[in-house]
């Protein structure tokens, strides 16, 4: 389990950038950090990992804090960060480097993963393009079979099929006692993958709730025109129309759109509040 | 600290993998650097001028520059953030992070050096005068405890700073240098100012004059100290001070 207690956090004394957040982060679900340029979610990942550290508060992996960068907590977590830095070694030299530090990298799952992302097995990851390069770090993050994989922003610089085949790799891999934390703002690419969503806004967390739960509260139509049904509580225009979120008192079936609901969060919290709240 | 054989040894073989071209690259570099070394010498040079002696000078240049400078980069991942968080979120503890570079720079850098000197001191003596290099054991303390020490500093500002770590490191250690001497000085003067017989200069070098007693106490009391911390405190001391500079080293 991951905690993050009253965390305050900054680069500079003049604006924290996290304050008192309180975060609680439960084993066997994929969760979604949003939130807008600047608001920390990289940084968050960063005091999970140990890499940065709180300037108050605590950020505790498994109980242990996570500024002591126990080799017990490291061994069973995998940070992709958005600036990953590949060496200049062949692919096999990458995994016999990098594979024994990880107790459950599992060798063969690796090799299966880049044959989902179509990637030469005997590359050089010097020649390898930046999103080849991305496929093969995600291949390994996920074969490390760590219970706590961080991903920062792990679709960027991939092409189209690729990031389905992401989705499939991530979900193929995934197990039940397992915390993944993909941070993005490219949700649409991960709509079908998110469990859980923790939107971030001025140094606290704006909103957390399991997309299943979404699901039984909120109602989400598509229409040709703005005007939607009266008990409309956002719209937003998309390609072909619109997208509107009501409250969900039937609890009809439909597909949380992920990006509607943040700009829709982001805007307008107080309503979705108190929706939750009933 | 915690320490593991089996992470350590994985670490170890970590760096060698991912560096090993770069490795490869600086020792054969370095062979051929000491190779045109002797062959400057030789057009240069009375033939008997390189002996064992020349090549004492040439190993120990190389030992303290060329390791230095290896030390100063040994940390290289730190240069830029995506480098750091890597380095920092490898599962391994802080104190075989700081071990694993401290081995390659301390030991097989300068091992490598030493051998490689050696080999060409010993095909040159087998064909030319004939004259091995010889050290003292006191030399050979000295020249051991003046590189433990210069590797030690320079390890503690390669994880203190991220670039330029050579540059910094030889402003740093002058500056540090100079201000210590003052104050060595300073305090030596206020503690032990009854025994100078008068004059006190510290011009471009620093002179004293000091009665026989004085002498006798700085031999006996002061100079024995002196030698212990130079040997056993200093550089254990920036190892500690480096191993916390790394629990401490954020992305």
């Amino acid at each position: 389990m991951i905690n993050l207690e009253k965390l305050h956090f900054s680069y500079s004394k003049k604006k924290p950038l996290f304050s008192d957040l309180d975060l609680e982060l439960k084993p066997g679900k994929v969760y979604g950090l949003l939130g807008k340029n600047g608001t920390g979610k990289s940084s968050l990942l960063k005091l999970i990992v140990g890499a940065i550290f709180a300037k108050r508060g605590q950020v505790t992996v498994d109980g242990v804090d996570s500024s002591k960068r126990d080799p017990s907590i490291l061994n069973n977590l995998f940070f992709l960060s958005e600036n990953y830095e590949t060496p200049a070694v062949k692919i096999k030299d990458y995994i016999a480097a990098n594979g024994p530090l990880y107790p459950k990298f599992d060798e063969s799952k690796f090799y299966s993963f880049l044959e989902i992302f179509e990637i030469d097995q005997q590359a050089n990851l010097e020649h390898l393009s930046y999103g080849q390069r991305k496929k093969v770090i995600i291949s390994f993050a996920v074969a490390t079979n760590v219970k706590y994989l961080l991903l920062d922003e792990p679709t960027n610089g991939l092409d189209i099929p690729s990031k389905s085949q992401f989705r499939k790799a991530l979900l193929s891999g995934f197990h039940d006692d397992q915390i993944v934390i993909i941070s993005t703002h490219q949700i649409r690419d991960l709509n079908q993958l998110i469990e859980s969503i923790i939107i971030i806004e001025e140094g606290k967390i704006l909103f957390h709730k399991d997309v299943f739960e979404l699901e039984e509260k909120l109602l989400f139509s598509k229409s040709l025109s703005e005007d939607g049904e009266a008990e409309v509580m956002y719209s937003e225009m998309v390609p072909g129309g619109y997208i509107h979120i009501q409250s969900n008192p039937k609890g009809e079936p439909s597909e949380v759109e992920l990006e509607v609901l943040f700009n829709a969060i982001v805007q307008n919290k107080t309503n979705f509040d108190q929706i939750f709240k009933d | 600290m915690e320490f593991n054989i089996t992470r350590f040894g994985n670490l170890i073989k970590r760096d060698f993998i991912i560096y090993r071209k770069q490795i490869l690259i600086i020792m054969l570099g370095l062979i051929g650097l000491l190779l045109l070394i002797y062959g400057f010498a030789r057009i240069t040079e009375d033939a008997n001028g390189i002996n064992g002696e020349f090549w004492k000078s040439i190993g120990l240049a190389f030992v303290f520059i060329v390791g230095l400078t290896f030390t100063s980069i040994v940390f290289r991942d730190f240069r830029s953030p995506g480098g750091r968080l890597q380095f920092l979120s490898l599962p391994a503890s802080n104190f075989e992070k700081l071990a694993s570079r401290w081995l390659y720079s301390l030991i097989l850098f300068p091992l490598f050096i030493i051998v490689a000197v050696w080999i060409l001191s010993t095909l040159t003596i087998a064909t030319g005068p004939g004259i091995r290099a010889y050290f003292e054991s006191q030399e050979l303390t000295y020249i051991t405890v003046g590189f433990l020490i210069l590797h030690a500093t320079t390890l503690l500002f390669a994880v203190w700073f991220n670039n330029l770590v050579a540059i910094k490191s030889t402003i740093i250690s002058l500056l540090i240098t100079f201000l210590w001497g003052l104050l060595m000085v300073g305090m030596f003067w206020l503690i032990f100012n009854q025994y100078f017989e008068g004059s006190f200069r510290a011009g471009p070098s620093v002179h004293v004059n000091i009665d026989s007693t004085a002498q006798e106490f700085f031999r006996t009391k002061v100079a024995p100290v002196g030698d212990f911390l130079l040997k056993f405190f200093v550089a254990p001391f920036l190892w500690v001070v480096s191993y916390f500079k790394m629990k401490e080293k954020e992305a």
